[in-house]
């Protein structure tokens, strides 16, 4: 299957002795939700640049939908909608009007104005100037932009940005509801861990420049189980500790309890099989996994 | 052709509510007001001989106000019409539309020729309004009487823009290197201040743009008048020069 997004060796520096972006391999498929993930200054807005062609690339080569931009830049951005940083608008414009000029240039009909308008839930501000908006609606302005030519690939950074909690679980919704039912292909990037794991199919990390993981959310979320630990308690904790011996690295074995240090989550299933065959009574086990933020910050080496 | 129309109808929208428009209306509206005050308030002064045409006059000081006044209003529009896209951060999300480099380009470009022209035309019709205020006002003035001379007014406007062109274009150009409306600005007054001390055509002067429009000064259609001069050529192969080299820097590099 083609995909959507392909970038291969792509190599970006502002200035020749400082890349920002360093040897990017991105394979994006069809109807994925890509959690594209990186503190601040990883090189997610110059990668997102780089992918749309609004940076020349120093080495490397990008395709969307299978095609260099060179073969059909005008098709191949009637089928993309992006907001690449804070969204573009014109301020002392109106929201209809910051609509329109996208609209006549993409032809399409009026109506579907008032469609993205109702879509982000701007329809009672359409006659208001941009300028008397809040940071939260006009990044919902911003998206409605990008949805207008209903895209078949949705490219957005950090579009949460601005929004209260109620709107960003608004704007998750919206993604989801969109790639299921229309089958958008969405290239979301974020800082923030939480927000994307809620929403993205495949995750992407980047640090200075380069992918630091790549892969689908079930293998981010199996990173957790490396090296974590579990808490045991039984009837007789010297009869666990003296049948794990050997097989399991028991931490440590204090107060009534056992700790265990586990190399995947299967093996939490075993220990808990081993106590029950050999008669004895599991009062507690406990899992302590690392959570997802503190696997970012080791990825990221923060 | 629909591409270029589409995209030119939304930089259109784009001036609504700018100072850009504002500055074109109200810009060509201050010297055929300022001459109505002046008229007014020294009437005496400008009563015509018998039988001489009190529009010459008239048009003449209007001519004189606009040639000093029109290379600053083009380097501030251009500045203006440039910083819409710049204030909105714009640029990354029009390069982005389905629409080719050419076409952004050449839309921008003609919005731009459009505003000029629409500000000599608007310039004409208020000079021409305030010679119909002057003879109601003021029937001894003998507007009432006379009519203008078109085919001097047609003239002079012609040359007036094509005396201009190469301000807009090294303007235009500038507009896509320098992200800052200040220095171009900054650039464009120091190019007129350069241009008044020059004082007049002839040598140096004919290759240096900001001097064309002033070089127009006390206009008469005379026939020596009546072929282009040679500032007038070189204005226009400075707009061929610069708008060449605005669409290279805007197809190659301009990154917004």
């Amino acid at each position: 299957m083609t995909a959507i997004v392909s970038a291969n060796g792509l190599r970006f520096g502002y200035t020749p002795q400082t890349p920002t972006v360093k040897n990017i391999d991105l394979n994006i498929g069809p109807g994925q939700i890509y959690g594209f993930l990186g503190p601040n200054g990883a090189g997610k807005t110059t990668t997102i640049r780089l992918l749309l062609g609004l940076l020349p690339p120093d080495d490397g080569m990008v395709e969307l939908f299978g095609q260099p931009f060179a073969q059909d830049r005008r098709h191949l951005f009637s089928r993309i909608g992006a907001m690449i940083e804070a969204p573009s608008l014109y301020e002392h414009l109106t929201a209809f009007e910051n609509l329109e000029i996208n609209r006549r240039i993409r032809k399409l009909s009026r109506s579907r104005i008032s469609e993205v308008l109702q879509t982000v839930d701007l329809s009672a501000v359409t006659g208001v100037k941009v300028r008397e908006f809040s940071l939260g609606m006009k990044q919902r302005l911003g998206l409605a932009v990008a949805l207008l030519p209903a895209p078949e690939l949705l490219i957005l950074d950090e579009p949460t940005n601005g929004l209260d909690p109620h709107g960003i679980i608004q704007i998750r919704e919206l993604f989801q509801r969109l790639n299921r039912d229309c089958g958008t292909t969405i290239l979301v990037s974020s800082h923030i861990l939480t927000e994307v794991e809620k929403l993205a199919t495949h995750i992407g990390i980047i640090n200075e420049g380069q992918f630091v993981f790549q892969g689908t959310m079930q293998a981010l979320q199996d990173l957790r189980f490396e090296n974590s630990t579990i808490d045991l308690e039984t009837n007789d904790n010297q009869a666990a500790a003296a049948l794990l011996d050997g097989r399991y690295h028991v931490v440590c074995n204090t107060g009534g309890r056992l700790t265990l240090r586990l190399a995947n989550k299967e093996q939490a299933a075993q220990v808990c099989r081993m106590m029950c065959e050999a008669g004895l009574d599991v009062y507690r086990l406990a899992a302590h996994a690392d959570d997802l933020e503190k696997i970012f910050l080791q990825l990221v080496k923060r | 052709m629909r591409d270029l129309t589409d995209f030119y109808l939304t930089e259109l929208i784009k001036l609504r509510r700018t100072f850009a428009l504002w500055l074109t209306v109200i810009g060509a509206a201050i010297i055929p007001l300022m001459l109505i005050i002046t008229y007014i308030y020294n009437w005496e002064m400008f009563v015509p001989a018998a039988g001489v045409n009190p529009w010459s006059e008239l048009f003449a000081r209007a001519f004189n106000g606009i040639i000093l006044f029109m290379p600053l209003y083009i380097i501030l529009l251009i500045g203006l019409i440039f910083n819409i896209e710049y204030k909105a951060n714009a640029w990354k999300h029009v390069l982005v539309l389905p629409v080719s480099k050419a076409i952004i380009f050449a839309g921008k470009y003609l919005l731009v020729l459009t505003m000029v022209f629409a500000f000599m035309a608007l310039f004409v019709l208020f000079t021409f309004v305030a010679g119909e205020i002057l003879g109601i006002c003021k029937p001894g003035l003998n507007f009432g009487i006379h009519r203008p001379e078109v085919f001097t007014v047609l003239d002079f406007s012609i040359k007036v823009k094509t005396a201009v062109l190469a301000i807009i274009s090294i303007h235009f150009w500038l507009g896509l290197k320098v992200r800052n409306l200040i220095s171009a600005l900054g650039v464009g007054l120091a190019g007129i201040a350069l241009a008044v001390l020059m004082n007049g055509k002839g040598g140096y002067a004919d290759f240096f743009p900001y001097a064309y429009s002033i070089m127009l000064l006390n206009y008469n259609s005379s026939p020596d008048h009546a072929n282009p001069e040679r500032f007038l050529l070189v204005s226009m192969a400075y707009f061929l020069v610069f708008s060449v080299l605005a669409f290279c820097q805007f197809q190659r590099s301009f990154k917004g």
